[in-house]
């Protein structure tokens, strides 16, 4: 069932163009590209651990900085509770881009050029009906100059209703004004440039950018999708002491009603991450705490917004081994205690298999097996998989080794033609060379795509 | 055989403004020619101290304050500076830790690796030490062409195995891995345990490798130490270790590994964190942490000995 998903991506694409010297550009018609993904599709369960694996330079954190936007898609779609939010606005108006030249600022009586504009297609995208053809509706910059000043108008306390009727002037938004500039305002500030009564209301701004994207900005996401990132020696700030570490989302954010409830809150997270008792941590600096302890604050200060889906990008392969555990153990019981879908990004398959729940196996931005991780990593497919589990290390002095697959993940500026493995591939065979083998569903929730299933 | 590299109560401690650091307290250890020692343990107990005890390249502040150290038959631990430079790389070299930056990224790959065989061999000329350098790239199995290269032109599995031809290029005896293989990915990481393997049966290489991943220590080496909080803890043959673990660290240690094979089963770690070298706890170093603790723990230091069922030396008052 399509509702039960938590997470549904469509054909992902992050391709990172390439800076090429100035001959290169005279002469070259192609412009080039890292496909760092290339077109994935995978969906994630609510309180599910989707366990994301393959080598260094396969796209996993890409994909994990894409589903944080972390970074824009270059292409395709992620549905996070079924709306897509691969567009979703920033603090500034992000789909914002560089209008013609000529284009006017629709903030009347502005008189400047207009420098950033909303689309036509993020309107249609909103449903509301566009009006008559033209470009550059509603300007950022100006925007927030008229904003700057309408507070400058409430600081007057002169904030008066508006005439029935009036509509609102952010364009497209066909709703009714409430909230309208005073001409007495004009006379006594310096809104000179703003024109007469019902001009402009924020209020409805921000309904437009609701219905535009359902949440209003990429603040709103980012409260229910956090990351945990790899290194817990670079990710913690060291100037900040862990309260403020750990405080952080919740000030941004601004849900904790003061300064008590701040920190009734990290106190909360600490513990819930057994850096117990937390007073004694909230006041320390993130280079007097291991790295356990480090990741740990991490862990918390991911988990302090209580989100519905995490990224958790290799999160203790920078940590000892005998540590590892304790880790993973805290974040599996964080998460189904609260029932958070989570991304589990790493190379370690043998962790993999006991953290989750289903695993997809990443080459060269592609995903080329995924299945639940005791079939994938006992009953393995696909050939890039087995050499992958050939390749753990077995704590067992007595066991040997078979061969290890030779040679490196070639470039992803120019991808293999055909299935991208074929260059490494032990069964390769001449269809693979041509033709990319699709994801098929060899038996029931094991998707593989290599020619020797289909 | 007399062993090539033997250890004798290394204490290598490090000077700070609270006191000393016992980094390593009476480690003992003896590598013999064509071996492979694997020296375990977690981050901070020592193991990396150890590793710059033996080529005498300890950060300022750190102090070689008892014990021996017998390479090839001399004990380089009175030597000074200069004497002990005649003896680097030609007896004893040390691929280093993270492959990614301990290579200068302005000077070519090949410039590198014939600095290092200019320097221990000032009469070297230089056309012969190019193609030496290339002849150690095709021993690793890099393209001998690709001398020319600059790091950032290599990839991590490349730049590993160029530290690899580094440490090599003035044929030493005993090669000292620290950690080699953490930030590889595995199949990169398989692709260089390999190669050392391989290098260790084709020069019939003695090694020293440290890591805190047990797995990797279990395939490549024939004898293991596990240090805890600057101590040797167990110390023997691996297949005995790995078949019949003694001390408790070394069960946690183990069970830390997840099988890949088998059911799924919610992984294990040792609790508690490891002890601060400034001030140890009493006796055992592990008795904080130790789910078998006894009151003798806390009060008489366990010595490293044989114990009545295995093959090898655990220091642990259960046996």
């Amino acid at each position: 069932m399509s509702e039960d998903y938590l997470v549904r991506v469509e054909n992902l694409k992050k391709h990172f163009p390439l800076k090429q010297g100035f001959f290169q550009t005279l002469f070259s018609r192609e412009e080039l590209t890292v496909k760092a993904v290339d077109g994935i599709s995978f969906a994630l369960r609510k309180g599910e651990i989707l366990g994301l694996v393959g080598e260094s330079g396969s796209g996993k954190t890409t994909t994990g900085r894409l589903l944080v936007r972390l970074t824009d898609p270059t292409d395709g779609t992620v549905y996070f509770e079924g709306k897509d939010i691969s567009a979703l606005m920033g603090r500034k108006l992000r789909s914002l881009r560089k209008p013609d030249k000529s284009a006017k600022c629709s903030v009347p009586g502005c008189s400047r050029n207009a420098r950033r504009t909303v689309s036509a297609r993020d309107i249609a995208r909103a449903g509301i009906e566009p009006p008559s053809g033209d470009k550059g509706y509603l300007c950022g910059i100006h925007f927030k100059e008229a904003n700057r000043r309408l507070k400058f108008r409430q600081r007057l306390k002169d904030v008066g209703k508006v005439e029935k009727g009036a509509i609102c002037v952010v364009v497209a938004c066909g709703r009714k004004a409430k909230h309208s500039v005073d001409p007495g305002d004009v006379e006594k500030g310096e809104l000179d440039t703003l024109a007469p009564k019902g001009d402009l209301c924020d209020l409805h701004f921000k309904e437009l950018e609701e219905n535009l994207y359902g949440l209003r900005s990429l603040k709103d996401l980012r409260r229910r999708i956090q990351i945990v990132f790899q290194d817990p020696f670079e990710s913690l700030d060291p100037r900040m002491t862990i309260k403020e570490i750990v405080a952080e989302p919740v000030r941004v954010q601004k849900i904790a009603k003061n300064e008590s409830e701040v920190e009734a809150r990290v106190k909360a997270a600490l513990s819930d991450v057994e850096l117990v008792p937390p007073e004694t941590f909230l006041f320390r600096f993130p280079h007097e705490l291991s790295g356990g302890q480090r990741q740990r604050v991490a862990v918390a200060r991911a988990f302090i917004l209580d989100p519905k889906f995490v990224i958790a990008d290799e999160p203790v392969s920078m940590l000892d081994v005998s540590i590892r555990a304790e880790i993973l153990n805290l974040m599996v019981d964080l998460v189904k205690k609260r029932s958070t879908s989570v991304i589990y990004i790493t190379h370690d398959l043998a962790l993999a298999k006991h953290v989750c729940d289903r695993i997809a196996v990443m080459y060269l931005g592609k995903i080329m097996e995924t299945s639940s991780s005791e079939l994938l990593i006992d009953a393995p497919l696909h050939p890039y998989t087995q050499a992958l589990i050939a390749a753990v290390p077995v704590p067992d002095p007595s066991h040997r080794r078979g061969d290890v697959i030779s040679g490196e993940i070639p470039s992803p500026i120019y991808p293999p033609p055909g299935c991208r493995f074929h260059t490494r591939c032990p069964y390769a065979h001449t269809r693979c060379t041509i033709e990319e083998p699709p994801l098929v569903e060899v038996e029931k929730n094991h998707i593989v795509a290599c020619h020797l299933y289909s | 055989m007399a062993p090539i590299l033997e250890v004798q109560d290394l204490t290598t401690n490090y000077r700070t403004l609270s006191g000393w650091v016992r980094a390593a307290e009476g480690v003992n250890f003896q590598v013999e020619p064509g071996e492979a020692l694997g020296l375990a343990g977690e981050s901070g107990c020592g193991k990396t101290t150890v590793a710059l005890s033996l080529l005498k390249i300890l950060p300022q502040g750190g102090v070689i304050r008892d014990g021996k150290i017998i390479l090839d038959g001399t004990d380089i631990v009175p030597l000074s500076e200069k004497d002990m430079r005649k003896l680097r790389w030609k007896k004893i070299a040390i691929v280093f830790q993270g492959a990614m930056n301990a290579m200068n990224p302005v000077y070519k790959v090949g410039d590198q690796i014939v600095e290092a065989i200019r320097t221990h061999e000032p009469d070297a000329d230089n056309r012969d030490a190019w193609e030496r350098a290339r002849k150690l790239f095709e021993l690793v199995g890099i393209d001998p062409e690709r001398v020319d290269n600059y790091p950032h032109e290599f990839s991590g599995g490349m730049r590993q195995r160029a530290l690899i031809a580094m440490a090599l290029a003035a044929n030493p005896k005993v090669l000292i891995g620290d950690e080699p293989g953490t930030a590889l990915d595995v199949i990169v990481q398989a692709q260089t345990l390999k190669l050392m393997r391989d290098l260790k049966e084709r020069l019939g290489l003695s090694m020293l490798l440290i890591s805190h991943d047990l797995s990797i220590i279990a395939e490549t080496c024939e004898k293991v130490a596990i240090m805890y909080a600057g101590r040797i803890v167990e110390y023997g043959d691996a297949q005995s270790i790995f078949k019949e673990p003694l001390h408790p660290y070394t069960q946690g240690l183990i069970k830390a590994f997840p099988a890949l094979t088998g059911e799924r089963i919610r992984l294990t770690s040792i609790p508690g964190q490891p002890p601060d070298l400034l001030h140890p706890p009493p006796a055992c170093r592990f008795n904080p942490r130790c789910p078998y603790v006894m009151d003798v723990c806390k009060k008489v230091d366990p010595p490293l000995q044989k114990s009545g069922s295995g093959d090898h030396l655990v220091a642990c008052h259960l046996y």
